[in-house]
């Protein structure tokens, strides 16, 4: 359903599934609160800002549907591995979308920030956050990225990051921290690539710089034990990214006149 | 700057001076910029979430802990003022177009975007520490407020649909969960039900001033529900929303077992704007519009101060019932 002039109704699914995330994250808070909460707010952030670069519900029912799918199957062989599976089918979804430029970059952010949020399912079972989930969630992360950046400025093949991730999944870095500040170049490439496929925003330096700040204070908090007050800041600090890649431009009435 | 010299030959009292000038007209600088920060964090319409907030928290059985108190404070001025200035940074080019706001701090140029934002972050950065030191609950409601007010409402609902309103009342209801959070420890439905009171009641008191500003959201290209939806459904929505004001604190009731004064003092200035609305829907008039935010704005501020005092009544009672 394309919106005409980026106006809809409240009635439009955009707005509908926009209100829904909100439920969501409500939701989220009700029955989770650690690690997996701001994993959660992260994915449903970026839903917001895949509908409103999309345009489409088309696209973000089929990623529901996908996600969804790849957190039911991990969750019921509580295998992390298998999300592996999920990877490769998002991979393969963007491929397809790849025909419009706009749509890539919105579903790579969907996905990217979705796949740490699934992986925390089975992270979770049990009561006891599993390391090779985090690795596995890190290695998603720096795949995503890479597939963002690589797919939309042509200076790399997204082969190379696929090879690439594999190998961070078995190295034993510290978890949080890694998986964090990979988030955040995530959040930064995405800035350029919205720049490049001429999303209807602006980026603000000066937020995305004092946001990357706070959250890099929030990752060194985490780092050091502070667990409430590092996830606080990390997830402030990706609001303010977030914030300074959605500088809406001026209605179109008001630049008429 | 007739204070400054420069060359070789100046005596060490000559530098001493010169020095301490400048710190003092650094230092004056300094407050100024201080001064224009807080403009953009809305005083007024803080001291009303604040407001909120407070109250929330004795409603909750809060107790004259300073320290509390005090980070409160900080979690309020940091993420609500904090909030509400990034939203002035981010709309600083609609606030050019627009007369009433084109003398605000950014658009007049009095303080840079560069001060700004490094002001703002520092504001944010303050309340969601503060936040997390009363308790990860608090957190949440903070972290919620920047993402409904910021993402959810400025940035992608604000200049593409006139409900857009009902996704920054979010933001406005989240200091009175935090309050209470701040006081119970967590977030539960009375909790919920103070923050759905300022949820219900944001969009009355923000339409009709999109109603009286008309003319300036009008020219930014801003859609409002007054401009889009016409008066007549726009007084209709006015009277639901001042419904439920009363119909959400009944429920509070029920669960917590007090606020009956709260309820008939509510009833009666719910009635009152009934009647302002009746006649604004009569006859539409900026000046039947600012009657009626006169009318609206004390209506939560009764609530939450009414509440907590309710509160304290009812845990006395039970005290003397107990000994």
């Amino acid at each position: 359903m394309p919106v005409e002039n980026g106006k809809c109704r409240i009635t439009d699914p955009p707005c509908l599934l926009l209100a829904g995330t909100g439920l969501l994250a409500l939701l989220a808070i009700v029955y989770d609160t650690t690690i997996p909460f701001s994993l959660a707010l992260t994915s449903l952030i970026a839903l917001s800002l895949a509908i409103k670069i999309l345009y489409n519900y088309k696209y973000i029912v089929s990623i529901i549907i996908l996600i969804v799918g790849s957190a039911w199957l991990l969750t019921f062989t509580g295998n992390p591995r298998l999300g592996l599976l999920g990877l490769i089918l998002t991979y393969l979804a963007s491929i397809i979308a790849s025909a419009r430029a706009g749509v890539n970059a919105g579903l790579a952010v969907f996905s990217s920030s979705s796949v740490p949020f699934i992986v925390s399912f089975p992270a979770q079972a049990g009561g006891v956050w599993n390391p090779d989930a985090i690795r596995l969630a890190s290695a998603c992360c720096v795949l995503m990225a890479g597939l963002v950046s690589a797919s939309l400025s042509g200076k790399m093949h997204p082969l190379s990051i696929t090879i690439v991730a594999p190998l961070v999944a078995v190295l034993p870095p510290q978890a949080a921290a890694s998986s964090t500040a990979i988030a955040f170049m995530l959040a930064i490439s995405t800035a350029e690539a919205i720049k490049m496929v001429g999303c209807p925003f602006s980026v603000d330096s000066g937020l995305l710089f004092y946001g990357t700040i706070t959250g890099i204070i929030g990752v060194l908090l985490e780092c050091t034990g502070l667990n409430v007050l590092g996830i606080g800041l990390w997830a402030t600090g990706f609001l303010l990214q977030l914030a300074g890649v959605l500088i809406p431009p001026l209605p179109l009435r008001s630049r008429a006149s | 700057m007739n204070c400054v010299k420069t060359g070789s030959n100046r005596s060490p009292t000559e530098d001493a001076g010169t020095q301490r000038s400048m710190i003092k007209m650094g230092q004056s600088r300094l407050l100024e910029r201080i001064k224009l920060l807080l403009v953009m964090t809305k005083p007024t319409q803080l001291a009303l979430l604040m407001w909120t907030m407070y109250g929330a928290y004795f409603i909750g059985g809060g107790s004259l802990n300073l320290k509390t108190l005090l980070l409160l404070f900080l979690t309020g001025l940091g993420s609500a003022g904090g909030v509400t200035a990034l939203n002035m940074y981010i709309e600083s080019d609609i606030d050019k177009i627009m007369p009433r706001t084109s003398k605000r701090p950014l658009p007049s140029g009095a303080l840079s975007q560069k001060e700004a934002i490094a002001g703002i972050t520092l504001l944010i950065l303050v309340g969601t520490i503060a936040a997390g030191l009363i308790n990860k609950w608090v957190m949440l409601a903070t972290l919620i407020g920047l993402y409904f007010d910021i993402i959810a409402y400025t940035e992608i609902a604000k200049r593409s649909t006139e409900w857009s309103l009902l996704f920054g009342s979010v933001a406005g209801s989240m200091p009175a969960l935090g309050g209470w959070a701040a006081a119970t420890g967590k977030i539960s439905l009375p909790g919920v039900l103070l923050a759905g009171i300022v949820y219900v009641w944001q969009p009355l008191h923000v339409a009709f001033i999109h109603y009286y500003y008309y003319n300036d959201y009008s020219r930014a290209g801003i859609p409002t529900i007054p401009g889009e939806l016409g008066t007549g459904t726009f007084a209709l929505l006015a009277v639901f929303s001042v419904i439920m004001v009363p119909l959400i604190l009944f429920i509070f009731i029920v669960f917590e077992k007090y606020g009956i004064i709260t309820l008939i003092i509510t009833i009666i200035l719910v009635i009152k704007s009934l009647r302002k609305i009746k006649l604004f829907s009569i006859n539409p008039s900026r000046e039947a519009a600012r009657e009626m935010i006169k009318y609206a704005s004390p209506l939560v501020g009764v609530v939450f101060l009414l509440l907590p005092l309710e509160h304290i009544l009812a845990v006395s009672v039970q005290l003397k019932l107990l000994f």
